[in-house]
């Protein structure tokens, strides 16, 4: 039944492919195939090259060797386009659908068909799409706007487009990453449809527990480095998750010794806010680092906010050096020496795109007591990883002893997960009580550092927080 | 087994939440014309307030006056549909004047003298268009800076002296001239904003430029070329303001260097509060041309009821911004 036991022919096969970026070798010699009617799930943490494989894939970015068939045929032009007419497309995280126009627009957007002297016809494109709608099933309505419609049901409208341009393999990263539970079954639905109807999918994800429930055959990326494919029946959890933890070489953090915490410069108790955040509690002490871990949505950015101030209906308790402060207005936070280095630097910090190096240097440009750090991995661009970690090797055991506190949230993957966990071992063990208490929303909510601490366990399925 | 999987509750449940749409859709649509009920508003106090307003001979007072904005608040239109700005209209316009009353002293045609006109706005267009896209620079400083050429250009070339156009055929063709009743700005108006609604939302490449001012990255990958979008934008643009610049020369029988100054803004204005978003995606060429008319009842109302014309451009102003904030997107 499962395509594991009948092996299809490959619609597309990726062979001995290395990509490198000047001295550093992203993918050393992976090979990669999908076949018809599977999911075929690809894991790794974040700056594995889960990314430049499927970037290379969708000829984003040229393989410095290798090849790469479709259905058996080597694929000589390198562009994007040549992707998409050989069947390769690809469903963004941030989708390329434009907002202000209708489902039935968007999916012909580019190739609309004609009528005499240019004009749309609008017909045509209403009666295809809703043929097309119909063939696949969805709950769609051809002239709705985009911007009207929930995420899945946008994710549709993407899938349809790929489907309409012919598209044999699609791509999927991190499809449910900003979808409700009730939108995630409607994905799988989804998926179960184009398996049926025999399109290979290619599946990104970090939730074991969603991979063993939709893929056929699974991948690991380490370093570079591919291992598998796996069926999904014939390996475990912990398997997977052994496959994915990096040898411990790679983390260059090397905390100084053991350091005693001071004083506690920042205190939240009962921090809540109308949606995301209920019943926050905690309290970081001068030159220690505090983790928060989460998924995508938990309330992560809104608690790293909320600290800041930058929520407009948060309620709570603040004290910050001694004083109390009300859960509301960043500037007197600021006087009282606490900083936020935003999770998009881009969007929310100080103009430019700033040089990775830079982002410690900005909270402590000023008189800073706590700083806040957002996902500064994540933010960062892959290449970039090894200079930052050079950067905060050096700002974060310099802040310490200066009485500096750190707030640092980031999802728990990555390099810097272990120089956390490293960093927090030097704290207090007291601290674990007045540590952070998150409550969990749904079942889509990730404990807090310090629940984990104390076995709650609530990241159970988020491969990065065993 | 798939098949129930599909029809079971979780499709259900989002449509069942997508089902606000209909309301949604009602509260959108009156949203996107709350300008709209305050321009008729509007102009039923002046109809009510100050004498002689609702006449036939005031409306075609506002078409004349407000043909020249309205023409070239069509080309904006485009331009700001692809998120792009112009602001060298208002010059264009100018030297279109000056150009255009040279041409008409060599003895040209008068009839020929319009599509000249028009394409040398066009090529002027183009220009602004190809700076842009070619060399990657924001419209906002091309155009700031061809607004300084444009309009040191038509001061230049006859030292700032206005030129004569002798030819009385060209002020009727082009302005003063009146068919079944309506006068002839009226009627280039018509033809202009019909042009336009057909290029902008029934043909193809109108829908390119919606498709790039809306999400340019989408519209990349759908394989629609940006770039000559947004050219075609510019040269349109280009080509309605040389034809106003042209009209006022023609209105007035002479070309004179600094008629558009200024022009540029109102254009915007009209633009804007005609529900077109300045970021691009979404907006309607009727919509301009209804704000184009609605900024001239103001001008005209406020006129009549005997405001001062220095207190009409605060008054203005104050409803511009009104206008703007009720159309906020």
């Amino acid at each position: 039944m499962s395509a594991a036991d009948n092996p299809l022919p490959a619609l597309v096969s990726m062979r001995g492919i290395v990509k490198r970026f000047g001295a550093n070798i992203v993918l050393r010699i992976v090979d990669f195939d999908v076949r018809a009617g599977e999911v075929h799930a690809l894991l790794g943490e974040n700056g594995a090259g889960k990314s430049t494989l499927m970037k290379v894939l969708l000829g984003i970015h040229k393989p410095d060797e290798g090849t790469i068939l479709v259905l058996g045929e080597p694929l000589t032009s390198t562009s994007t386009r040549a992707r998409l007419e050989a069947g390769v497309a690809m469903i963004f995280q941030e989708l390329s659908l434009v907002p202000a126009m209708s489902v039935a627009d968007n999916l012909f957007l580019g190739r609309e068909p004609m009528l005499f002297g240019g004009r749309i016809d609008r017909r045509r494109i209403r009666r295809e799409a809703t043929d097309l709608i119909a063939r696949q099933g969805f709950a769609l309505d051809p002239d709705a706007r985009i911007e009207d419609l929930p995420f899945a049901a946008r994710q549709q409208v993407e899938i349809l487009k790929a489907l309409s341009r012919g598209a044999s393999v699609i791509v999927m990263d991190e499809p449910t990453s900003s979808l409700t539970v009730r939108e995630e079954e409607v994905l799988h639905a989804t998926i179960a449809q184009l398996r049926a109807a025999g399109i290979g999918i290619v599946y990104i994800s970090h939730r074991m527990s969603e991979i063993f429930r939709v893929a056929d055959r699974l991948s690991v990326i380490k370093d570079g480095q591919i291992q598998g494919p796996f069926a999904t029946d014939q390996i475990t959890i912990p398997e997977v998750s052994r496959l994915m933890a990096r040898s411990a070489s790679v983390v260059v953090m090397k905390p100084k010794a053991r350091r005693e915490p001071g004083e506690i410069v920042f205190e939240v108790v009962g921090l809540s806010t109308a949606r995301k955040l209920r019943d926050i509690g905690l309290a970081v002490r001068a030159g220690e680092i505090v983790g928060i871990a989460g998924l995508v949505g938990s309330g992560r950015s809104t608690l790293a906010k909320a600290l800041f101030g930058l929520i407009p209906d948060a309620r709570g308790d603040v004290r910050l050096g001694g004083s109390e402060i009300g859960a509301l207005a960043t500037p007197p936070r600021i006087r009282a020496g606490m900083a936020l280095v935003p999770e998009d630097r881009r969007a929310e910090g100080a103009g430019r795109p700033a040089q990775p190096g830079r982002q410690c240097g900005a909270a402590q440009s000023c008189r800073t007591d706590v700083a806040l750090a957002g996902r500064p991995v994540m933010a960062t661009r892959d290449r970039h990883v090894p200079r930052f970690s050079r950067c905060a090797a050096h700002c974060l055991p310099r802040a310490g002893p200066a009485g500096l506190g750190t707030v640092r949230r980031q999802p728990a993957e990555g390099g810097f997960r272990k120089m956390v966990r490293q960093q927090s071992k030097t704290a207090d063990p007291r601290r674990a009580n007045g540590g952070c208490r998150r409550q969990r929303q749904g079942g889509d909510a990730g404990a807090g550092a310090a629940g984990r601490r104390k076995g709650h366990g609530g990241a159970a399925d988020h491969l990065g927080a065993r | 087994m798939t098949n129930s999987i599909l029809t079971s509750s979780p499709i259900a449940a989002v449509t069942a939440a997508g089902r606000a749409f209909g309301w949604q859709k009602a509260k959108r649509l009156a949203r996107d014309h709350i300008t709209f009920i305050v321009f008729g508003l509007i102009t039923l106090f002046f109809i009510l307030h100050a004498p002689n307003f609702a006449s036939l001979a005031t409306a075609n007072a506002i078409g004349r006056i407000t043909a020249v904005v309205s023409i070239m608040a069509v080309g904006m239109t485009m331009v700001i549909m692809c998120r792009e700005i112009d602001l060298s209209v208002g010059a264009l316009a100018s030297l279109s004047a000056m150009v255009g009353a040279m041409l008409m002293q060599t003895g040209i045609a008068p009839w020929l003298s319009i599509p000249v006109m028009t394409a040398f706005g066009a090529l002027i267009g183009l220009v602004n268009g190809l700076i842009v896209t070619r060399l990657r620079i924001p419209s906002f400083l091309v155009t700031l800076g061809m607004l300084s050429i444009l309009s040191g250009t038509a001061l230049t070339l006859t030292d700032s002296l206005p030129v004569p156009i002798g030819d009385r055929t060209l002020g009727k063709i082009m302005a003063n001239g009146t068919l079944i009743g309506l006068p002839a700005a009226v009627w280039w108006t018509v033809a202009f904003a019909l042009a336009g609604i057909y290029v902008l939302h029934l043909s193809v490449i109108g829908r390119q430029m919606a498709a790039t001012g809306g999400n340019e990255a989408a519209a990349r990958f759908s394989g629609i070329d940006v770039d000559r979008a947004k050219l075609v934008a510019f040269a349109v643009c280009g080509a309605c303001a040389s034809f106003a610049g042209y009209m006022l020369a023609a209105r007035a029988s002479a070309g004179n260097p600094s008629v558009g100054v200024g022009l540029e803004l109102n254009v915007i204005a009209a633009v804007i509060i005609g529900g077109t978003s300045l970021f691009g995606g979404r907006g309607s060429v009727i919509g301009s041309v209804i704000g184009a008319i609605f900024i001239g009842i103001l001008a005209f109302g406020l006129v009549v009821i005997g405001l001062s014309t220095t207190i009409q451009e605060i008054v203005k102003g104050v409803i511009i911004i009104v206008a703007v904030s009720l159309n906020r997107r």
